[in-house]
């Protein structure tokens, strides 16, 4: 029998750890790319080369040893269980136990099933967390051993990602949502990750200048398909926990982790070179994992050998990677074409002159005469009738697609649709079954009022594309509402590149390959070529080749260029989620200290920040001088505090930094308020303002186009060092003799 | 059944290796067919039958589940079907011992009369089968038979576990016949029983090794090691230089997969190529293989997906993004080598011709399990 | 001692036997019957031979059988299929164990044997069919000889799940082939008629050759229509399997070296004219043989008197005469044949003769 490819393995893992392996499944998805597929199912049922996808998962993890598993599921959690509870994987012989676990349905992001994992407790030990999307043959049980290795000499290192090697340009690797991961070349330890959309196609990653000074050697890679495979200890549930603003596992978790300087701990990748992982995330993936499945990538968890599904179904490999189900085996007509990569399931016919190429059938499925199915998936009782081509497109269950109809690429077809006859499908388009047609169990209002927006959007032409006998219903293209909230960062172009057949040849991703490795891979560079191999869109240019740049003095240089401004980002939203969601002052602090610290950046920038925002946070009030100081002094009297907190206070700093942004803002008028607010506070004292306005800076100099506002900043403040004088009956003016001279600008803030 | 409940644990072994059958977890012909024995011994222990056929019915039906789960690990079937054949065997002797006079003349047709034919028949006349149809009042006696022939079965399972493990000392008994001094041979791939057999014929002469690397595995890298570090001159060449070097090579020693009904064999992939490359230079060609490997089976061949096709990523990387979208990659495991090519079989008992791999066959198995 | 190849008893005895029992008008009734084949008939009109015997000996029914099978052997100039048959039950009636008092039980006994058997052989080209599916795989091309029952009901079975392509040989004088096209093409299978001159032209499409026999003889070889022969040897040298087919009741002792060996070979066959001038001698044949020899001379001497008239009026096709004397079978060699599917079994051509001397040897 032929070994797998990937390393040898003896035994299963039970006999050798007393402990046993636990998994966790997140079995939601946490989004809608798949609608309106997973209208009446879940995403993690959605059939896979014939097999649901927690199928392939189950197979996945018992694969790598894993004997308990706890699925997560949120939406349509009734169906979820029944079908567990159905499956093989509950029969006592299987020796796995499935536990499938119902959220909240308030939870929306991985982060809240992992709050619910930690507030559950059944984890005891480290355990592997995976989606439930997954199909992988990787050894899992070794990362977890690697992983438990590295717990007990440092007791730091919570979490291990697997990732594998892909190759810039994959088509498994989604394109719309990739990541770059900066790793210790010997230790594999992850010092940075930044997750990356494929669009807009993004100029420039930066990588945090510590992490050059404190490693010898890295790996910037931007190659990876992120399998979402991670081996965590039971701290990183309590870390979810007591971080209630994680959401997703990447952006927020692992970011927020390796970006503090208070948690400390660390994050290790371990990155396969055999063995295959990928996710079927969204529904080009989707395609392309069913291609890689027979492909044979997956081996042996391929149709013929090891398939998930029910243990009925048996599949024969033939020539050209095509398999044919073994228990009721296909009706082929003699001049039908079985084009190779194709899949085809149980008690399916194909009429004479059909043709079927890299494409999966499904089980009962009917192709009539001179019918065209490419790069397509048809799930089970499919019924495609004479002269129909389908391109590069979804076909639920019970799909009825009449005479001479044409579905392009990328379409995607809900369950019991009827489509046709002649219907002309456009790219790209989404199909369901309109409401009353087909009884449907709408499981909440929003769904509902999702189907109703739909169904206000149908036009006649709309209609007339669909075929008259048809009882489906177009979804609008434009995906406005698609995501949830949250998920605001993908934009709809991205999500263009996550889609199935859409080949978005109209979006600008020049991919180039790699121009970036440096041209000069002399010196330090012992990592060989492919570690600075990165996808040219992204254009890393400078700041992550940085190890071959002949001078170092340039490369702070850049990178610091580059750091301050991804800093003052991350500041700006931090601060905004603080003012919006009302954090406490200290929470706000810690934050804002955890990305000073990640970002290494002066703490002058810190306070530029924090006090920029405050002022912007302050609302204009015209005509109302009264109401704007009322204004003014409960903003400053909310937040005046954090100015303070940032780390180290420095009264003088806050003032000319306060005089800096108002001389820029429309807020210029408020600065004598807002000074005199934050005197009031006790953030700035009063020899802190006459400090101030002794600094040559503060007069504003000629060169800088804002001069004119600085000035009136200074005299506003030397008004009010007036009318401290005359408070105190103290007037002297010494303070004014040394200011006149020196024209010399230290540094503008952009 | 009765015995259900009693049978619960081995339930779960033969469940476990099912699982590990399917999950490749369990690699080696001879492994697995230890393994099988193992399951199946537990099954005849724990198992309660009132009739020797309840018990053939039991050991058949976790043997199609075994076989179902990896049809290409081929051992698995011909272990099962060997136990059957020992059972039926011991069964009969002590059948014959205790009724002599039940041999029924309506046993007794043309049909049988044809079967007769078969090689190993000669000795019995009487079929099992033609035993069942014994009239009613036999079968108490019958379960009685049975139930105390329990440990004569044991004893007969474990005659087949002795061979399994006994196997590459037999096999490598008469390794210094074959090899002679100063002899240059080629070998591919890594197989233990080709190690046992050069390891002992290295005991007596000074020879040779040229390894194949087998690409794409690359297990002939392993093999190397083993055979340099046992003190036997090893060289260590591509693939591709086979038929280069194959005017110097004395023999080519091969090990097999899965030994086919008309003679021809499975071997790992590169065989097939040594193999004609050696018919060219008409150097003989030995197959080092155990008895255990002997299979029942004609047709596979014929089936594309027999050569068992691993995944891709050993001969092109998945990294290589571009091209796993456009070039389709074939891995198969094994090659079919057809009879014509190979000279002998040296098994564990005995070397025979390829020709003669049919009578071997019949002789060690039922006809009736050929489909378990 | 069995043996039973050649029989030699005096014509007169088998005239007396035959007033007694029409063996050979039992057996063309019983062939009346599509399905049966030649060799059940044999058994099936022996069967009825023992039914009617006042034979009161073994020895007396075993030589009552065998005059019977030589008067049927008579009738045939191919009588192979016969031959096997009846070799088949004589064996067995000899073999069969007889310890019941009354003879008569025991030739009821037989009779019953035999018909049983015959009911049980019906169902072997059904299960011949089977084992033959997992060896043609889906798209194969097929090339079959003449016509076969159990040939046809293998592709009619494979065509049902398999989508198979067949090429079948006109097999000329007959033109068997011509019906194997009608009945596949009736039945949807593709099928094309090459000539027999054709087939090395068609082997490389080939996938595999499948083909009948009437007998297997115990070299493993096979003796079928003439034709067979050529084409396994040109497949040989295509590497095209060869597969033959083979009820277990076509196993027939025999060891034919060369096409010359076989029963129906006679000196006549693809005899060289004889010159005018010098007379026919023909005393030394065989009385069976005889009548064809001296019909056969005398008509051979008319085309090849005539020749230049006929011959150059019509197209150039073979006269009856010359057909003639051609052969009907030829032998195939062991070597040249993959494999033999049986209802036993699957045999390699050497597992046949095991078959063989297991069955007549003791």
């Amino acid at each position: 029998m032929a070994p797998k490819g990937s390393a040898g393995k003896e035994k299963a893992a039970p006999e050798e750890e007393e402990e046993i392996l636990q998994a966790v499944v997140l079995a939601d998805s946490f989004n809608n790319r798949f609608k309106p597929l997973t209208l009446s199912k879940p995403r993690c049922l959605l059939p896979v080369c014939n097999a649901t996808l927690l199928d392939w998962t189950f197979e996945s993890l018992a694969l790598a040893g894993v004997q308990e598993i706890f699925v997560i599921c949120r939406s349509h959690a009734k169906q979820i269980k029944s079908t567990i509870a159905e499956s093989k994987w509950s029969q006592p012989s299987s020796g796995i136990k499935i536990v499938p676990i119902i959220t909240a349905k308030e939870s929306f992001s991985a982060g809240d099933a992992m709050r619910d994992i930690y507030t559950h407790g059944f984890i005891k030990s480290d355990f592997v967390l995976v989606a439930g999307d997954l199909v992988s043959n990787v050894r899992i049980d070794e990362v977890v051993r690697a992983h438990k290795e590295r717990r007990r000499k440092n007791r730091d290192a919570i979490m291990t990602m697997v990732i594998k090697e892909a190759g810039a340009v994959h088509r498994s690797r989604p394109r719309g949502e990739t990541s770059i991961f900066v790793l210790d070349s010997n230790t594999h330890e992850c010092l940075h990750y930044e997750p990356v959309q494929g669009y807009p196609p993004l100029a420039h990653a930066s990588v945090p200048r510590e992490i050059l000074t404190e490693h010898s050697e890295l790996e910037i890679r931007n190659d990876f398909i992120d399998c979402n495979i991670d081996v965590c200890s039971l701290e990183v549930p309590s870390l979810f926990q007591d971080n209630f603003d994680y959401q997703d596992i990447r952006r927020d978790f692992v970011h927020g982790v390796l970006t503090s300087d208070l948690l400390m701990k660390n994050i290790y990748c371990h990155v396969i070179t055999d063995g295959y992982a990928a996710r079927v995330k969204d529904t080009r993936s989707y395609a392309s994992v069913s291609k890689d499945i027979l492909a044979r990538w997956t081996f042996p968890l391929v149709p013929d050998d090891n398939h998930p599904g029910s243990a009925s179904t048996s599949y024969e490999h033939a020539r050209g990677n095509k398999y044919f189900s073994l228990s009721s085996p296909p009706q082929l007509a003699r001049t039908s074409h079985v084009g190779p990569l194709t899949q085809l399931g149980p008690d399916t016919s194909i009429a004479a002159d059909a043709r079927v190429t890299r494409s999966v059938i499904g089980a009962h499925c009917f192709l009539g005469p001179g019918a065209t199915v490419t790069d397509s998936n048809l799930w089970d009782a499919v019924r495609v009738e004479a002269g129909c081509v389908i391109e590069s497109s979804v076909l639920g269950k019970g799909v009825t697609v009449l005479r001479g109809s044409r579905i392009e690429r990328g379409c995607l077809i809900a369950d019991g649709v009827v489509i046709g006859p002649e219907a002309r499908l456009k790219k790209l388009t989404r199909v369901s079954v309109r409401r009353g047609t087909v009884e449907e169990d709408e499981e909440d209002e929003d769904e509902d009022s999702e189907l109703e927006h739909v169904e206000a959007s149908q036009t006649s032409e709309i209609r007339a594309s669909l075929g008259s006998e048809s009882n489906g219903l177009v979804w609008p293209d434009d995906s406005v509402d698609e995501d949830e909230d949250e998920d605001e960062t993908h934009s709809r172009l991205n999500q263009r590149l996550l889609r199935i057949g859409d080949n978005a040849s109209d979006l600008d991703i020049s991919d180039a390959g790699s121009v970036t490795s440096s041209s000069d891979s002399d010196a330090d560079s012992d990592a060989d070529d492919g570690t600075l191999s990165m996808n040219g869109v992204l254009g890393l240019q400078l700041s992550s080749s940085a190890t071959s740049l002949p001078s170092e003095s340039a490369v702070a240089e850049l990178a610091d260029a580059q750091a301050q401004r991804e800093f003052q980002a991350e500041v700006s939203a931090s601060l905004a989620r603080a003012f919006a969601e009302g954090h406490s002052v200290d929470n706000a602090a810690v934050e804002l200290k955890t990305l000073r610290m990640a970002s290494n950046v002066p703490l002058r920038r810190v306070r530029e920040a924090v006090v920029a925002g405050v002022v912007d946070l302050i609302p204009l009030v015209p005509d109302a001088p009264a109401q704007q100081r009322a204004e003014i002094a409960r903003v400053v009297g909310r937040w005046g505090q954090l100015i303070d907190s940032i780390g180290g206070i420095d009264a003088v700093e806050t003032v000319a930094v306060l005089q800096e942004h108002c001389s820029q803002s429309p807020r210029l008028a408020l600065f004598g308020q807002v000074l005199a607010a934050l005197y009031q506070h006790d953030v700035v004292e009063e020899d802190d303002i006459r400090a101030w306005h002794a600094l040559t800076a503060s007069r504003g100099s000629s060169e800088v186009a804002t001069a004119e506002n600085m000035r009136k900043c200074w005299v506003v403040g030397a008004r009010m060092i007036k009318q401290f004088e005359e408070q105190d009956d103290d007037s002297e003016d010494e303070e004014d003799k040394d200011e006149e001279d020196e024209s010399e600008s230290e540094e503008e803030s952009s | 059944m009765s015995s259900e409940r009693g049978s619960a644990t081995s339930q779960r072994q033969i469940e476990s290796l099912v699982c590990r059958l399917r999950r490749r977890q369990l690699i080696g012909s001879r492994e697995t067919a230890l393994e099988t024995v193992h399951v199946i011994r537990q099954v005849v222990l724990r198992a309660r039958f009132r009739h020797i056929d309840e018990l053939i019915g039991m050991i058949k039906s976790v043997g199609r589940r075994l076989v179902d789960a990896q049809p290409k690990e081929h051992t698995v079937g011909n272990t099962i079907r060997k136990i059957l054949h020992h059972i039926r065997e011991e069964y009969n002797t002590a059948a014959q011992n205790s009724t002599l006079k039940a041999g029924p003349k309506s046993g007794f047709s043309i049909s049988n009369f044809v079967l007769m034919g078969q090689p190993k028949k000669q000795s019995m006349p009487q079929k099992s089968s033609s035993v069942e149809r014994n009239p009613e009042s036999s079968v108490q006696n019958d379960s009685d038979l049975a139930q105390g022939l329990k440990p004569v079965l044991m004893e007969a399972i474990q005659d087949v576990l002795d061979e399994l493990e006994t196997v590459y000392d037999n096999v490598s008994k008469s390794a210094k016949d074959h090899i002679h001094s100063d002899e240059i041979i080629l070998t591919i791939g890594k197989s233990k029983t080709v190690e046992a057999y050069l390891k002992s014929a290295a005991h007596y002469r000074n020879f040779t090794v040229i390894v194949a690397e087998t690409c794409p595995s690359y297990s002939g890298h392993e093999m190397a090691r083993i055979l340099s570090s046992a003190g036997i001159s090893t060289v260590l060449v591509p693939d591709s230089s086979i038929y280069a070097i194959m005017s110097r090579v004395n023999k080519v020693i091969l090990g097999a997969h899965a030994i086919l009904a008309n003679g021809g064999m499975f071997a790992i992939t590169g065989s097939l190529m040594a193999s004609n490359a050696a018919r060219a230079h008409s150097t003989p060609v030995v197959v080092c293989a155990g008895q255990f490997k002997l299979t029942p089976l004609w047709n596979l061949y014929h089936q594309y997906g027999a050569l068992d096709f691993a995944d891709p990523s050993s001969v092109l990387g998945f990294e290589e993004g571009s091209l796993v979208e456009k070039v389709e990659v074939v891995n198969p495991y094994y090659d079919y080598v057809n009879p014509e090519l190979l000279d002998v079989y040296i098994t564990n008992d005995g070397d025979h011709p390829p020709s003669s791999v049919y009578r071997l066959i019949k002789e060690t198995y039922d006809d009736e399990d050929t489909e378990l | 001692m069995s043996t039973a190849t050649r029989l030699q008893t005096s014509p007169i005895e088998t005239m007396r036997r035959r007033e007694q029992f029409d063996i050979y008008s039992a057996y063309r009734r019983i062939l009346g019957n599509e399905k049966i084949s030649t060799p059940l008939a044999a058994i099936l009109a022996l069967t009825e031979l023992i039914e009617k015997s006042n034979a009161g000996t073994m020895f007396e029914l075993v030589q009552a059988l065998k005059e019977g099978a030589e008067v049927l052997r008579k009738w045939f100039t191919n009588s192979i299929s016969v031959n096997a048959g009846c070799e088949l039950f004589i064996a067995f009636v000899t073999l069969f164990p007889h310890e019941s008092a009354d003879f008569k039980d025991l030739k009821i006994e037989l009779a019953e044997q035999g018909r049983q058997y015959v009911n049980e052989a019906m169902s072997y080209r059904e299960k011949i069919a089977k084992l033959a599916l997992g060896f043609i795989k889906d798209g194969s091309v097929i090339l079959t000889h003449s016509y076969s029952r159990v040939v046809m009901q293998a592709l009619l079975l494979a065509h049902k799940q398999k989508r198979i392509s067949v090429y079948v040989t006109e097999a000329r004088p007959r033109g068997s082939g011509i019906r194997t096209h009608d009945e596949l093409t009736a039945a949807g299978i593709p099928c094309t008629v090459v000539l027999d001159s054709a087939v090395a032209y068609v082997m490389d499409k080939v996938d595999l050759v499948l083909v009948g026999s009437e007998a297997v003889v115990e070299s493993g070889g096979l003796i079928n229509a003439v034709g067979s022969n050529q084409m396994a040897i040109i497949a040989k040298a295509a590497n095209t399997p060869v597969y033959a087919m083979a009820e277990s009741y076509k196993f027939h002792r025999l060891f034919p070296l060369s096409q010359y060996d076989l029963p129906t070979h006679t000196p006549d066959i693809h005899s060289f004219p004889r010159l005018r001038t010098r007379p026919t001698d023909s005393t030394n044949v065989r009385p069976s043989v005889l009548q064809s020899q001296v019909d056969l001379s005398s008509k051979q001497r008319l085309p090849s008197s005539t020749s230049a008239h006929t011959v150059s009026s019509s197209e150039y096709a073979m006269s009856p005469e010359q057909i003639r004397l051609n052969p009907e079978v030829d032998y195939t060699r062991p070597d040249l044949i993959s494999l033999v599917f049986s209802d036993v079994g699957i045999l390699t051509p050497e597992g046949v003769s095991q078959y063989l001397v297991g069955m007549f040897a003791g």
